[in-house]
C-alpha cells in the first residue's frame, strides 16, 4: 500500500433548504502517492483539489469511497503525527510570535520540549525566519507567513507532507529555496502531495501530477509525460528572410512559418532540417540557435481546460 | 498534555487580548474603591463597626459587617462580572474555527472531543484567573480593613465559576453552529439579562397573558433546559448574607444543579455538530 490512496473518494456538498442544492466537490477520484515522491495536484479554481486534501487530513468527511494515509483509514487522527500540513491562506493566532507557533503546533503534534526547542532551531534557519523568530506573526508579510507555515508544517518530520499553495505569496527567491526544501525532503524519502495554481512551480519540482477537473481526475501520470517534447523546430537567425527564400523553404516543409526573427516548422525528419539550415547558409543567413520545442506542464493543462469545454 | 498546551495558550491568548485585561482593570477599580472607602471602626481594639465613605454599617451580634460588603460588592458587580467576562471569552470558538486555523489544528493528532474541551477549559481558566483575582483581593482587602476574613468567598468563587461554565456552553454551542461572534454575545447577553430573568419569573409573566396549560408547560420546560443564571447571580449574592437573611432566602443548590446539566448538554450538542462537521 502506498502512503496516500483514495479509492472512489466522492464528496457531495449540499445546502439551500432542505439541502437540495448539491454542489460534487469530488466525483469517484481514485489516486495513489508513491512513497519519496513529489505529487502536484493541478485544477483551477473549485476544482477540489483543498477538498481532497482535506478529506485526507480528517478536516472534511467524504460523501462515499474510502481514503488511507501510511496504510490506515484517514478516521485515525493519532496517524497524524507523522503528517505535517500547510493549509492555503493560513490563520496563525495572531498574539504568537514565529517562534511560539513553532513551539505550540509542535506540542500539539506530540513532541517533547527537548526535540523541540532543536528542531526550532533547525526550522527557523531553513526557512530563513531566525532573525524574524521573536515577532508578532500579524507583523509578518505574506511571504513570511508561508516560511513560518513550512516550517510548522515540517515540526514532527512528518512521513507525509501536504502543501497548499505554498509559494503563494513567496518572492522568486524564496520560491526557489522552498523548492530546494522539498526536493531534498523528497530525497529523505518523504512524500510530498502539493496543491498549486503555479503549473511551472509544480513542473520544475513534481515527480507526478494529477489534473481536476470539476471534481474529476481527467488526467494523471509521470511530469515528464505532460512535458513531452514535439517535433515542432525553432530556427532563430540574424538578418532577414526574403518572399522568395521563405517559398524556397516551405517547398521543403509547408508548416514552416515565419515570426520575427524566429522560422517555426514541424518534421521529424533530420533531411528537412538540413535542406532548411543549408538553404539559410547558402543565402548569408546567420543562425543563431536551433532548438526542438518542448511542451510545458502549462500548455498541456490549458489544452486539457479547453478540451472539455470545446462544444 | 496536548490538552495542557491549548487550555494555557487560550489563557494567554486572551490575556493578550484588551478584553481580558479591560476585565481585569474593571476588577482593580472596585479594589480600589473598596480599599480607599472602607474603613473598620474599633472601640479600644474591639471592632463596633465599619464605614464605607463615612457611612457607618455596625456590629450587630451574630451579624458579620463583611458579608455586607461582600454581598453589595459581588452582588452589585455581578452583572459587569458576566457581561465583560462573556465578552473577553466569546471569541474563542468563532477564532478557532476559522477558515486556516481549524485546519492546522484538525491536522494535528488530537481529537475534536479534546480541542474543543481544551478550548473551553481554556476560556473558563482566563476568567478564573481573573476572578481569582477580583475575589482574592476583595478577601484580602476585607480582610486588613476590618480584621474578619470571610472564608465564604471562595465557595462564592466557585460558583460563580460554574456560571461561566453555563455561559460558555452556551458560547461554545453558538459559536460552533454559527462562527460567528457577534451571534454568541447576542445570544448569551439575550439569556443572560432578559431570557433567565423572564423565565424565573414565567408563571407571573406568562400568566398575564394566557392560561394555556400548553404554552406554560413549554416555559417550564425552557426554564428547566436553559441555565437558571438569574438565579444562581441571586443565590450567590446571598451566600454571604449575614445569618438574619439567610434565614429569609434559604441558600439552595438546586439552580446550580439543573444548570450544570444544561451547561453539560449544550456542551454535548456542541461537540456532536463540531464532530460532524465539514471544515
Amino acid at each position: 500500500m502506498h502512503p496516500i490512496e483514495t479509492r472512489n473518494l466522492t464528496k457531495i456538498f449540499t445546502s439551500g433548504l432542505f439541502n437540495k442544492l448539491e454542489v460534487r466537490a469530488l466525483d469517484d477520484v481514485s489516486l495513489e502517492v508513491k512513497k519519496g515522491e513529489i505529487f502536484g495536484l493541478l485544477g483551477p479554481n473549485g476544482a477540489g483539489k483543498t477538498t481532497f486534501i482535506r478529506i485526507l487530513l480528517g478536516i472534511t468527511y467524504p460523501t462515499m469511497g474510502e481514503a488511507f494515509l501510511l496504510e490506515k483509514p484517514v478516521s485515525h487522527y493519532q496517524l497524524k503525527t507523522r503528517i505535517g500540513y500547510l493549509p492555503e491562506n493560513h490563520q496563525f493566532p495572531k498574539h504568537m510570535t514565529g517562534e511560539r507557533i513553532l513551539i505550540y503546533f509542535g506540542k500539539l503534534s506530540g513532541l517533547d520540549n527537548h526535540t523541540l526547542r532543536k528542531k526550532c532551531e533547525e526550522l527557523l534557519h531553513l526557512v530563513n525566519m531566525t532573525k524574524w523568530k521573536g515577532v508578532r506573526v500579524k507583523k509578518y508579510s505574506k511571504g513570511m507567513l508561508q516560511r513560518i507555515g513550512l516550517a510548522q508544517a515540517m515540526i514532527n518530520d512528518p512521513d507525509v507532507l501536504f502543501l497548499d499553495e505554498p509559494t503563494d505569496g513567496v518572492d522568486p527567491v524564496g520560491r526557489k529555496e522552498i523548492r530546494d526544501i522539498l526536493k531534498r525532503l523528497r530525497d529523505r524519502g518523504k512524500t510530498i502531495f502539493l496543491n498549486s495554481h503555479l503549473l511551472s512551480e509544480v513542473e520544475m519540482v513534481s515527480d507526478r501530477v494529477a489534473i481536476l477537473k470539476r471534481g474529476k481526475v481527467i488526467r494523471s501520470g509521470a511530469t515528464t509525460e505532460f512535458t513531452i517534447t514535439s517535433d515542432e523546430h525553432e530556427v532563430k537567425f540574424d538578418g532577414s528572410i526574403s518572399d522568395d527564400l521563405l517559398n524556397t523553404l516551405r517547398s521543403y516543409n509547408p508548416t514552416l512559418r515565419l515570426e520575427g526573427n524566429v522560422l517555426t516548422f514541424t518534421t521529424a525528419d533530420r533531411v528537412t532540417i538540413n535542406n532548411i539550415i543549408d538553404k539559410l547558409r547558402e543565402e548569408n543567413i546567420s543562425i543563431e540557435s536551433i532548438s526542438k520545442r518542448k511542451g510545458t506542464l502549462e500548455d498541456t493543462f490549458i489544452d486539457l481546460m479547453n478540451e472539455d469545454s470545446a462544444p | 498534555m496536548k490538552s495542557l498546551t491549548i487550555i494555557l495558550n487560550t489563557v494567554y491568548e486572551s490575556i493578550t487580548r484588551l478584553t481580558l485585561l479591560f476585565y481585569l482593570a474593571f476588577g482593580t477599580i472596585i479594589l480600589l474603591v473598596i480599599a480607599f472607602g472602607l474603613r473598620g471602626l474599633y472601640d479600644d481594639g474591639v471592632l463596633i463597626g465599619i464605614s464605607f465613605f463615612g457611612n457607618q454599617i455596625p456590629v450587630i451580634d451574630g451579624i458579620d459587617p463583611s458579608g455586607f460588603i461582600f454581598m453589595t460588592t459581588v452582588g452589585g458587580s455581578m452583572s459587569a462580572i458576566l457581561l465583560l467576562g462573556a465578552f473577553a471569552t466569546a471569541s474563542i470558538i468563532p477564532e478557532t474555527l476559522r477558515k486556516g486555523t481549524i485546519d492546522i489544528y484538525l491536522s494535528k493528532p488530537i481529537s475534536r472531543l479534546a480541542l474543543l474541551l481544551s478550548k473551553y477549559m481554556g476560556a473558563i481558566s482566563a476568567i478564573g484567573v481573573a476572578l481569582f483575582y477580583f475575589m482574592a483581593g476583595l478577601f484580602i482587602i476585607i480582610g486588613i480593613k476590618t480584621g474578619i476574613w470571610n472564608t465564604d468567598v471562595f465557595p462564592a468563587l466557585g460558583l460563580i465559576i460554574l456560571m461561566f461554565m453555563c455561559i460558555q456552553s452556551m458560547s461554545t454551542l453558538v459559536g460552533v453552529l454559527f462562527k460567528n461572534m457577534g451571534l454568541v454575545l447576542v445570544f448569551v447577553y439575550l439569556h443572560l439579562f432578559l431570557f433567565s430573568p423572564f423565565l424565573r419569573l414565567r408563571k407571573e409573566l406568562v400568566g398575564l397573558l394566557t392560561e394555556n396549560a400548553i404554552v406554560h408547560r413549554i416555559f417550564d420546560g425552557l426554564y428547566y433546559a436553559l441555565p437558571q443564571l438569574s438565579e444562581m447571580q441571586e443565590r450567590i449574592s446571598f451566600l454571604f448574607a449575614p445569618a438574619a437573611i439567610e434565614e429569609i432566602t434559604k441558600f439552595s443548590f438546586t439552580p446550580f444543579s439543573y444548570s450544570l446539566i444544561s451547561c453539560a448538554a449544550m456542551f454535548l450538542l456542541a461537540y456532536i455538530k463540531f464532530k460532524r462537521s465539514d471544515y
